[in-house]
């Protein structure tokens, strides 16, 4: 059955008096699939009464009939975090947690069994939009000449969330611990489709780290307006989370006076990595690249660079390339990841490094940047300076980014998509 | 300078497009200073309904087209949509009269410009970007603000200009028609439905919300005070140099007339390069802006990357669009002139339906909480709401029984 379907049915009492019609349903959330707890039902005039579930049964005409006469009605007082179909579901967004998407609800899927009416999911196809029209009929008489079906897209209600309107403001309705489980690749493409509003909410429920990983996916327009939204301390502290690539081009898109607060509440530590980087432009190596690689000295034997790694390679970028600084800091070497692993653990990084480093200047294009990693296949590639100091590592993801072409939807404005 | 434009001034811009230039050309061309007074009251309702737009976009952060949805379902909204889509249509079909009448004056025939204006517009879906978009409003508006200079350098009497303000006179008997549905057309080129989705869903996608909305409020004033000062200035510039020379307009070129005290002999050039120029962005905007509410409020490809063969529906909604405006203004007979003011009159003419569904939900506390309209407010809105449907009954009705008017 769906809620289309018993919306606007007449409701009768005992006696088979009508005493209104159906305005909205109640259901009280937390089970995976609540139970359907009261009916609002509309008396005319504008006056409501809401009924206890319990004494309403579900007429074969579609209709409701009461157990009672009108006047010996049980009233149920609506809670706060009651559900109104029609209110809060019906027409409105929701989040599907299982496909990562933000849906509008077309029509909602309720099932009866022999303990009561419950609220199995939500109808997000063509033929709910079509039910509510009353078109079902006339679409199916065509679809058959044209053999074409209009489908049903039930999500179901354990993999919904919604969220809930008061005077303008949204809020989750239930903590989203649904979506803060999500990979933050899934969390950033729900986050990217939400309104503003739901964005900010959802985004603030997120925990740093969870935030720090979910903010780089989102589209460049989105994250800058979510750092907006947030204050300047926990906007510090995400971007502190985050890789300093990823960190100064959040900031870079923002204005000069927000981006300098922000700044200034970051650690001095991660504050001065991503200052250094938002002096390069965006395009070039030096806005690519990112300055957490691992380096060591040449003198450092096979088993003490595997000591290093052990304590860095957990917070590093990339494992898979060890550079070899000399003390000004020039690159002059490099080691796999498989040549420290077979080499004896007392043999000095000098005797085995590879001393020809493919590497790039801070000013390199993009396009020169990607040709020098698909010729010598290179999953990183390091960026040094006029001196040959080293600066940075341009990783393949995120040269990969940047030379596919851009998705065109996120070309097209948003402004032109309500 | 930019960070200063925002939504209301460049909504605003969009709006002096080729019907709007036509009509009140064809305005003041026709009654001289008479209509003059209706710019006047106009601009107020303009600012008031475009202030509306704009806070509902920021109290609720949602479109127009989803507030709809939201709080009428699914019905209401089809009505609303399908109301908008004709508007926009008509629209688009002055777009392409636009580009049909401008390069005629270059020699082009519509018969070649019209479907290569559709092909370069149809592409402009994929290369868009709504920054460039912008500034070319922007520039328009600029290039329109040659009006205001036109229209004082034609030397009106404005002793003359403001007694028309003051106290104008409404022609009466068989002239009450035609002046009806010119004021008709006026008002529906100024205040626009596809303007109300449009600037709403500006101020959600700038991120502007209630705290800020201050700046908002004043950006939509001056946007609004703008643009029809520039309309204020067509009209002058028409009836000093078609009107008070009894010159007769029976087509396009014969409207870049106006701009003549300015530019001389280049009048004509520069009438036909800003019509082209306001055509082909408006009749690339219109179709992607109804295309993006239908798709939006029904649900449809949300979530997916919108390629081709994934957004059925958006594609079909613009294509046609684009199909059905190109192909209009490419039938045998097409006067590209009446199709411009014809297309701002059924603008005027389903104009109140945009602003019952707006005036019900700004007013509904459950949405808008404490930012609900003013009385003042709502009065001016139903006095226009109702100001129109009269209109347009006296159109329909001196048309039907035409013994009424004699």
């Amino acid at each position: 059955m769906f809620l289309s379907e018993v919306l606007g049915k007449p409701v009768s009492d005992a006696l088979g008096e009508k005493i209104g019609t159906l305005a909205d349903l109640v259901v009280t959330p937390g089970a995976q699939f609540p139970a359907v707890t009261a009916a609002v039902v509309s008396l005319g005039r504008g006056a409501v009464q809401t009924i206890q579930w319990s004494q309403v049964t579900i007429t074969e005409e579609g209709g409701l009939r009461l157990g009672f006469a009108k006047d010996s009605i049980k009233i149920y007082q609506i809670k706060d975090d009651d559900l109104l179909l029609k209110r809060d579901v019906l027409d409105k967004q929701i989040v599907d947690v299982h496909d990562y998407r933000v849906v509008r609800v077309n029509d909602v899927r309720l099932e009866e069994s022999e303990s009561g009416l419950f609220l199995v999911g939500v109808d997000t196809g063509m033929r709910g939009l079509l039910r509510r029209l009353r078109l079902e009929g006339i679409a199916d008489k065509i679809a058959r000449r044209i053999k074409w079906r209009p489908h049903t897209h039930i999500i179901a209600w354990s993999d919904v969330e919604t969220f809930e309107r008061s005077e303008g403001r949204i809020r989750l309705r239930v903590p989203i611990e649904r979506i803060a489980k999500l990979h933050p690749a899934d969390i950033a493409k729900i986050i990217d489709e939400l309104d503003p509003a739901q964005r900010q909410e959802v985004f603030e429920s997120l925990d740093v780290e969870t935030a720090a990983e979910t903010l780089p996916e989102t589209d460049p327009s989105v994250q800058v307006s979510i750092v907006e939204s947030l204050d300047e301390e926990r906007a510090a502290d995400i971007l502190e989370e985050m890789e300093p690539d990823e960190a100064a081009d959040v900031l870079g898109d923002l204005p000069a006076d927000r981006r300098e607060d922000i700044l200034s509440e970051m650690e001095p530590e991660e504050r001065e990595d991503v200052e250094e980087l938002l002096e390069y432009s965006d395009e070039t190596a030096g806005g690519l690249m990112t300055t957490e690689f691992i380096s060591i000295s040449p003198d450092m034997t096979a088993s003490q660079v595997i000591q290093h790694l052990r304590k860095v390679g957990p917070d590093a970028e990339t494992v898979y390339y060890i550079y070899v600084l000399d003390s000004a800091e020039r690159l002059v070497g490099v080691i796999s990841l498989r040549d420290l692993i077979v080499a004896p653990p007392r043999k000095k990084v000098e005797s085995f490094m590879v001393k020809q480093v493919i590497h790039v200047h801070l000013g390199a294009t993009i396009q020169e940047i990607a040709q020098a990693m698909e010729d010598y296949n290179l999953l990183a590639i390091p960026v040094v300076d006029d001196e040959n100091r080293m600066q940075g590592i341009v990783t393949f993801d995120d040269a990969l980014q940047k030379v596919l072409p851009e998705d065109w939807r996120r070309r097209i404005p948003k402004v032109w998509s309500r | 300078m930019l960070l200063v434009i925002g939504p209301g001034i460049i909504t605003s811009a969009a709006d002096n497009d080729a019907g709007g230039i036509t009509t009140y050309s064809v305005a003041g061309a026709r009654y001289g200073y008479n209509m003059l007074w209706a710019i006047v009251l106009i601009t107020f309702v303009l600012m008031i309904v475009q202030e509306m737009s704009a806070r509902m976009g920021a109290v609720t952060q949602k479109g127009l087209g989803e507030l709809i949805r939201e709080e009428f379902g699914v019905s209401w909204t089809l009505f609303a949509l399908i109301i908008l889509l004709i508007a926009n249509l008509a629209t688009t079909i002055a777009e392409f009269a636009g580009i049909a009448a401008s390069l005629e004056i270059f020699g082009i025939t519509r018969y070649i410009a019209v479907p290569a204006a559709a092909v370069a517009v149809w592409f402009l879906v994929v290369r868009g970007n709504y920054k460039t978009v912008e500034r070319v409003f922007l520039a328009l508006a600029l290039l329109y603000g040659t009006y205001i200079v036109s229209g004082v350098l034609a030397g009106p009497n404005w002793r003359d200009v403001g007694m028309a303000i003051i106290k104008p006179t409404i022609p009466m008997g068989r002239e009450l028609k035609d002046y009806t549905f010119l004021l008709i057309a006026v008002i529906g080129t100024t205040i626009t439905p596809w303007m109300q989705f449009f600037l709403q869903a500006s101020v959600v996608d700038k991120g502007i919300d209630i705290k800020h909305y201050n700046f908002q409020k004043i950006d939509v004033i001056v946007g609004s005070i703008l643009t029809d000062v520039v309309s204020f200035f067509i009209i002058v510039a028409a009836a000093v140099t078609i009107f008070h020379t009894n010159a007769k307009i029976s087509e396009a070129a014969d409207l870049a007339k106006a701009l003549e005290p300015l530019a001389g002999s280049l009048a004509t050039a520069i009438f036909a390069v800003g019509l082209l120029a306001a055509s082909l962005l408006a009749a690339a905007v219109l179709p992607l802006s109804t295309a993006y509410t239908f798709t939006e409020a029904f649900g449809f490809e949300i979530g997916i990357s919108r390629k081709l063969k994934e957004a059925p529906a958006f594609y079909g909604i613009y294509t046609s669009a684009i199909l059905v405006g190109a192909g209009v203004a490419l039938l045998p007979g097409f006067n590209p002139l009446h199709a411009m003011v014809w297309s701002q009159a059924v603008n005027g003419i389903l104009l109140p339906v945009i602003l019952f569904f707006m005036l019900k939900l700004i007013n509904n506390r459950d949405i808008m909480g404490e930012y609900v309209n003013s009385k003042w407010y709502n009065a001016v809105v139903w006095v226009t709401f109702a100001s129109l449907i009269s209109f347009s009954l006296i159109v329909f009705a001196a048309t039907l029984f035409p013994s009424l008017v004699e």
